[in-house]
């Protein structure tokens, strides 16, 4: 079911956790709610859940206000960060739980419990308790627990990040997979951008209370709308460009083909897996000569820092795969890029 | 996207009490209990204080300052206090720091063993002083020694020991915490250990030394047990309390001195409160736990000091037990059971007495407790603000004050809960608010630990506050509160002061028995009634630790 959030606002004292935020969360999509510490995501999504209530604005799910319903209402699942099955309940007692509440027949609860345990295959792990299980496992339960009353929208709370990167790199899938094959309205808070751009259908980027960007991960990847966002998402170069006499985009003394997005901005971005190095121009459309003033070995890639000679003080970086041909620091290079790999960027 | 299309699929509920309409429940009722069996009965020893023979006036305050008698109780008190606390304080912060910061052995048994007063009647110090150095006491009557214990110093003795398990306590937490950082920073700097001391050790546990000081200070004061069998004819301000309202039956007279004795034991309440906050500032996340080193000298000058103390503290329990089995102490020394036999007043009615009166108290008192830290931590209701300053508001209230107060205020037939007064269900509900603020910051500080990501998981998956706390919250907690329980039980079994105004001839409990007993010269038999108690106690707590260990619940403290 889609739910519709329009004009959310709220404050703690001074500080604006949420100002006037209005978005749609499209019905059985995955989106990601994804921002650095501070900007509002977990916040929204305790709104949403009904466990903070927003000073303005409102929460409709397929229309119908939700703003006033008591969390306990709403049918909303929930799977929180760490440590939330209750650690006095087995497995099939926590995934009852929410069963009990509704005051489900017991055979039918049963049944539902152990259809849902199966679902995040832990069926025989039934009878142990949290403590007895791997934080994984752990985790694994709670997406039962928090489906297994059929709720209308499922909310994650970071829900991955308390976990060791190999199980988190695992759970990913499994999540993803889950929601899928019950089409179930999902919101994810995190601030793993890789998190987000794996598993989400849509993303939407916050800071300080605001939305940056929405759009898929492909849009929010190669497309950011503006610094933050091609900040946030992994390493961008910013071309700080100016107007040339003919209305070209010149970057420092040269001139720059680009796409049609890109004009009537003084902010350029391009992504330094977007720039092909050679000894001569390639003819991807643009072609800038360099001088190489440092390399960094990260293992599976390489990134070179270029210094442009049409604009020696913005220093651009690009990555290279594969550890064979890397140029040394003082190197001549030609840095090649397509015109459509340049995106304009607000500020 | 059609309003029709969409089902809500609102299961059928069984009928549940709504979360506000139960938390607005359980705090009214929290309260009503707190204001009847707690405000009412200390506002009663304040109004009856103005009540003289001709009406509402200062006439009690007037005839009892006037006296010259009330200024030399006062000093008496407050020599008492300053001197026990002096004593106490030094006495506890040498034998904390030979457990924290040498290697003296055995520091599980050195630790337990000065916790035993904790385990007896609260006049049991005094009791086993006088068979020790009393007139017909070991020393005096076979080692030829001439003490005259009775009075001052008899009083100071018994409440050092009385006070020592509690200033103890303290300061082997403030001993505890240290930042080895600071330590190796003097070493370097070839600092020799008593500037060390004077320069780091000292001051680091300042704070805990003035709350321990504090503490001493405020149970000294309101120390009744002790002062009425040792002192003599050297009287405080407690048993000038006892005097006015059993000897002369001046109830007015004896409110007024009750509030001179609330005055010193409410600030210096107030005051620990204050300090204690600080302590836990000076150590911060990045401290390093100090390790002890060897030093051989060091641990034998600390093994002997301690192992001194623990005799002395293992001596009065010890011929409290010898008196109580033999023929007359001191004149017949044959091995005789006859005093257990209990064959006075009573019988030994007033042992099951205790034993039903302390299980009823630690049964309601953790039920009482739990359910006013609830509403203290986890509800939002406009009570908790009150609730939660009435719940601390009995560590400042001397035992005999309050039951002082459950007197004037359920003695009088115009209060309708009247009928309670002489009856058991009094005197539990007096233990209870007695001690009421221990169990709750036992019961709120484990609340504290429980995440509130329980409650959130509770509520998003549907289930009410109700549900929660039945099938989340007191299923984690219940160790815990087993622990507040079995301390509830302890306080009932021992405590003597609170209950003295209250007892009836139907209603005796086993420490005041003790008491009266002793007052009668039936020492033997004393010491019988206070071996039982003891043994009893000792029976709980490992009882108690049993079904711990059972349980798997292996990190409750249950002596504090």
């Amino acid at each position: 079911m889609a739910l519709q959030i329009e004009g959310l606002s709220k404050s703690f004292g001074s500080v604006k956790a949420l100002s006037d935020l209005t978005l749609t969360i499209p019905e059985s999509t995955f989106t990601c709610f994804l921002g650095p510490s501070g900007c509002g995501k977990t916040t929204l999504l305790r709104v949403i859940a009904g466990l903070e209530t927003a000073q303005e604005g409102t929460i409709r799910l397929s229309g119908r206000d939700m703003s006033k319903t008591a969390p306990a209402e709403r049918n909303f699942g929930m799977v929180f960060q760490s440590y939330s099955l209750f650690p006095n309940l087995t497995a099939l007692q926590n995934v009852l739980y929410g069963l009990e509440c509704r005051g489900w027949a017991k055979a039918e609860r049963h049944r539902r419990a152990m259809e849902m345990l199966d679902l995040v295959k832990l069926a025989d792990q039934a009878h142990k308790l949290p403590s007895q299980m791997s934080g994984g496992q752990q985790q694994r339960v709670a997406i039962a627990r928090a489906l297994a009353p059929r709720p209308t929208v499922l909310l994650l709370d970071e829900p991955l990040s308390a976990l060791d990167a190999n199980v988190r790199a695992e759970l990913r899938g499994e999540f993803r997979n889950i929601q899928k094959e019950l089409a179930i309205t999902t919101i994810m808070v995190t601030h793993d951008q890789s998190e987000a751009l794996e598993m989400a259908d849509r993303i939407v980027v916050l800071n300080k209370g605001r939305i940056e960007q929405t759009g898929s991960p492909v849009e929010i990847y190669t497309r950011p709308r503006n610094r933050f966002v091609a900040d946030f998402i992994g390493n961008f170069n910013v071309l700080q460009v100016g107007a040339g006499g003919d209305g070209a985009i010149r970057f420092g003394s040269q001139t720059l083909a680009t796409a049609a997005d890109a004009s009537g901005t003084d902010l350029l971005g391009i992504r330094p897996e977007a720039i092909s190095l050679s000894p001569e121009p390639l003819g991807l459309g643009n072609a800038l000569y360099g001088e190489v003033t440092r390399v960094r070995f990260l293992g599976n890639i390489q990134v070179l820092t270029v210094r442009p000679d049409c604009a020696p003080e913005q220093l651009l970086d690009v990555e290279l795969h594969g550890p064979e041909n890397i140029p040394q620091p003082k190197d001549r290079v030609c840095l090649n890029f397509a015109a459509d790999a340049l995106c304009g960027l607000s500020q | 996207m059609t309003d029709q299309a969409v089902v809500f699929t609102q299961p059928a509920r069984r009928f549940r009490l709504g979360d506000r309409a139960f938390a607005l429940t359980v705090s009214v009722a929290v309260l009503v209990m707190m204001i009847l069996f707690l405000v009412v009965p200390v506002a009663s020893i304040l109004l009856r204080s103005f009540v003289g023979s001709s009406g509402w006036g200062l006439e009690n305050y007037v005839e009892t300052l006037q006296s010259g008698r009330v200024w030399d109780l006062v000093g008496n008190s407050l020599g008492v206090a300053i001197v026990t606390t002096t004593l106490s304080i030094c006495l506890a912060y040498i034998y904390a720091y030979a457990i924290q910061r040498t290697h003296v052995v055995f520091k599980g048994f050195l630790r337990l063993v000065v916790m035993t007063p904790l385990f007896a009647p609260s006049l049991v110090q005094a009791q086993g002083l006088i068979f020790l150095f009393g007139r017909n006491g070991a020393f005096n009557r076979f080692l030829g020694f001439d003490f005259d214990l009775y009075g001052f110093w008899g009083i100071v003795l018994a409440d050092v020991l009385y006070t020592f398990p509690y200033a103890f306590l303290i300061l082997s937490a403030a001993l505890a915490a240290s930042d080895a950082r600071l330590y190796e920073g003097a070493v370097v700097m070839g600092a020799k250990p008593l500037r060390i001391f004077r320069t780091i050790t000292l001051p680091s546990t300042r704070y805990g030394i003035a709350a321990a000081g504090f503490v001493t200070f405020s149970l000294t004061i309101t120390d009744f047990g002790n002062a009425i069998v040792i002192g003599g004819d050297f009287n405080v301000l407690a048993t000038e309390i006892y005097n006015k309202v059993i000897g002369q039956g001046k109830f007015g007279l004896g409110a007024v001195v009750g509030v001179l004795l609330l005055a010193p034991a409410v600030i210096s309440k107030l005051l620990e409160r204050r300090i204690a906050s600080r302590q836990h500032a000076l150590i911060t996340d990045q401290s390093k736990p100090l390790t002890v080193g060897v030093n051989h000298r060091r641990d034998w000058i600390f093994g002997v000091y301690t192992y001194l103390v623990a005799c002395v503290f293992l001596a009065v329990p010890l011929i409290v037990l010898f008196a109580s089995l033999v023929k007359l102490w001191p004149y017949n020394l044959a091995f005789s059971l006859k005093h257990y036999s209990f064959d006075v007043q009573n019988g030994a009615q007033p042992l099951w007495n205790s034993i039903g009166v302390a299980f009823a108290t630690a049964i309601f008192g953790v039920i009482l407790v739990t359910a006013a830290a609830i509403v203290a931590q986890k509800f939002r209701s406009p009570l908790r603000g009150p609730i939660a300053f009435l719940a601390i508001l009995p560590t400042s209230i001397p035992g005999m004050v309050l039951g002082l107060g459950y007197v004037l205020a359920f003695n009088s037939t115009a209060n309708p809960l009247n009928i309670l007064y002489g009856t058991f269900p009094l005197i539990v509900l007096l233990y209870v608010y007695y001690n009421h603020a221990q169990g709750f910051l036992i019961a709120t500080t484990s609340l504290k630990q429980i995440s509130t990501t329980f409650d959130e998981a509770s509520t998003m998956l549907g289930g009410s506050q109700l549900r929660t706390l039945f099938r989340v919250t007191l299923p984690i907690l219940w160790p815990t509160l087993f622990g507040v329980g079995v301390f509830f039980f302890m306080r009932a079994m021992v405590s003597l002061s609170a209950v003295i105004f209250l007892i009836t001839p139907q209603t005796q409990v086993a420490a005041v028995s003790v008491l009266q007993l002793s007052d009668r010269g039936a020492n033997n038999q004393a010491a019988a009634f206070s071996v039982c108690i003891m043994l009893i106690v000792l029976g709980a707590l490992l009882l108690a630790r049993c079904v711990l260990w059972l349980a798997g619940a292996r990190h409750v403290s249950l002596i504090r």
